[in-house]
């Protein structure tokens, strides 16, 4: 089984193909403002020096955010159009929960821990995303927290990973490509085919609007 | 042996829209979801919600498109889609979910310029096949965001179009909604001002508006001076919505044919230089956008081309406003199908 994972809502979008649980090959570039000029190119030149067929893929995979409004948007409708063109799935999860689960695991082999992880990202104007797993489960999925709340939480988990510390060591489409292997060999799929974006933050001039109707 | 369809796909603004088109400009399909209820509230169009918006509705648009026109991927062999100018975040929708699915269905994208989209669209029909594109064309596109005049050479797939002038500040549309709000109607407010302006009289000595002229000579269009003049009347004779009908009937119809006058003006201007060439003159005239929809103006430019003895194309109403339909159209048009890979959105073009 063939799996190609976009994750395009951070800093460095990032590609990974895999076969089954193994990797055959993974991208990482800096992408900010030009993610759609590079992830096209990125998703070709992958497959056509893997020497795969894009016909081949049975999974696309692909996060949905917390992160660049514009960068998820780019990712979740490029694989959309993909997958439905060539006829085949979409898996898509938050990008924390690639980060978080994306390294895989079995009940032999826990590769990851199994108790509490906390996964955050800077939201700008002095807020974070920030998301919980426990058991190989997400448990609160992604919100917006201030950094004292982080901070008082991160004592509670076992493992805290920040996104931009994670990008440079991890591939997080790779993460996001072994977890969808992983929901669909458990039969999960189901829970994972809502596309849409997790903004979490609604738009400037909702907040606005609001404010106003409040007073 | 069916025709092979273009998809054509439109999110530069506020209209998620999906098209089937057949080679010879027959519409299949022409779907468009519209996001005016959702913008309301603000007064105009959020260019972050008009994003999210577009996601939602694009895929769920695609396939819809395709079951009412019981065609398969495999009748599909090029996707047109609408590369600018318009809101980046919202064009990147349509550009990244064409180039997914071109680059899956391993067909060419043609990436097509919103304003090339209006210009052909008075040549497309409801039923059937496209009205056949003369050599030459003098192409007005007047809408909300534009107002233009091109000069449009088609040929077989490989058309040139050279923008001859264009608006130094507002666009009609934009003069017609702004001026719309002041006096209290509600938006899109072309369509309010038109039906006020059936009921009253032009009476320029009580609403005397401007006529820009460039010191230069230029054909260029100006707005604002109308816009400024119109919101000084109106707030002078106390023209709102609820107040003297009469009055505001009176109001919307001078105010109208200030800026109609101003575009048969520069029509006229843009007329005789062509004439002083020694080039062929176009043997068409079309209008094109959102304005192009108002009646006034419609029945004004067939009068126009009656005393010049030149065709006038005016779009179905259907394609005045942003829609699919005319961007696979264009794409006919245009030509140049390209690598999916290698689309770029682009914000503002030229």
């Amino acid at each position: 089984m063939y799996a190609l994972a976009v994750d395009t809502s951070l800093p460095l979008l990032s590609v990974a193909l895999l076969s089954d649980r193994s990797v055959l090959g993974t991208i990482a570039l800096e992408g900010k403002g030009s993610r759609n000029e590079k992830l096209l190119p990125s998703i070709d030149w992958l497959l056509t020096e893997s020497g795969i067929d894009r016909q081949a893929i049975d999974l696309f995979a692909v996060t949905r955010g917390p992160g660049s409004f514009t960068g998820v948007r780019i990712g979740l409708a490029t694989i959309q159009g993909l997958a439905l063109a060539i006829g085949r799935p979409v898996c898509a999860m938050s990008t924390h929960e690639a980060i978080a689960l994306g390294e895989g695991t079995s009940a032999d082999h826990p590769i990851v821990p199994l108790e509490r992880i906390l996964v955050w990202d800077d939201a700008g104007r002095g807020e974070i995303y920030l998301s919980f797993f426990e058991g190989h489960h997400e448990i609160v999925a992604p919100r917006l927290a201030s950094v004292a709340e982080r901070d008082e939480l991160a004592r509670t988990a076992a493992l805290v990973i920040p996104t931009a510390e994670f990008i440079q060591h991890g591939n997080v489409a790779a993460g996001c490509a072994r977890r969808a292997v992983e929901i669909h060999a458990s039969g999960e799929a189901a829970r994972y085919t809502d596309a849409t974006p997790i903004y979490v933050r609604l738009a400037e001039a909702e907040v606005k609007l609001q404010r106003k109707t409040n007073g | 042996m069916p025709s092979p369809l273009i998809l054509g796909i439109e999110t530069s603004c506020d209209e998620t829209s999906v098209a089937l088109l057949e080679r010879d400009g027959t519409v299949r399909v022409n779907h468009i979801a519209s996001q005016i209820e959702r913008h309301q509230p603000f007064g105009g169009v959020v260019p972050e919600i008009a994003s999210r918006e577009h996601l939602q509705h694009l895929f769920p648009l695609v396939t819809r498109s395709l079951a009412d026109a019981g065609a398969a991927w495999s009748d599909i062999d090029s996707i047109a889609v609408t590369s600018g100018p318009g809101l980046i975040g919202a064009l990147l929708v349509g550009v990244a979910g064409a180039q997914g699915l071109a680059y899956g269905l391993g067909i060419p994208i043609v990436a097509v310029n919103h304003l090339e989209g209006h210009i052909f669209s008075p040549y497309l029909q409801t039923d059937g096949a496209s009205i056949p594109l003369p050599k030459r064309v003098l192409s007005l596109v007047i809408s909300g965001g534009h107002s233009s005049i091109y000069d449009v050479r088609p040929g077989d797939g490989r058309a040139q179009v050279r923008m001859i002038n264009r608006t130094r500040d507002d666009a009609i549309g934009e003069t017609f909604d702004k001026v719309a709000k002041f006096i209290g109607l509600p938006y899109p407010g072309g369509p309010q001002i038109e039906k006020f302006a059936r009921q009253g009289q032009a009476d320029v000595r009580r609403f005397p508006f401007p006529i820009a002229q460039f010191k230069d000579e230029s054909a260029d269009f100006s707005y604002s001076g109308i816009k400024a003049g119109a919101i000084r009347l109106a707030r002078e004779h106390r023209i709102h919505s609820g107040g003297d009908e009469k009055a505001m009937a009176d109001f919307c119809a001078t105010f109208q044919d200030a800026l109609f006058a101003q575009l048969f003006d520069r029509l006229g201007t843009v007329w005789s230089r062509m004439q002083s060439e020694r080039e062929a003159m176009p043997t068409e005239i079309a209008i094109a956008g959102g304005v192009a929809a108002n009646g006034v103006l419609r029945d004004r430019i067939l009068e126009w081309g009656r005393h010049r003895g030149v065709i006038v194309r005016l779009p179905e109403k259907r394609y005045c406003t942003d829609n699919a339909a005319m961007i696979a159209f264009a794409g006919l048009q245009m030509g140049i199908p390209a690598d999916p890979r290698r689309v770029v959105a682009r914000s503002r073009i030229r």
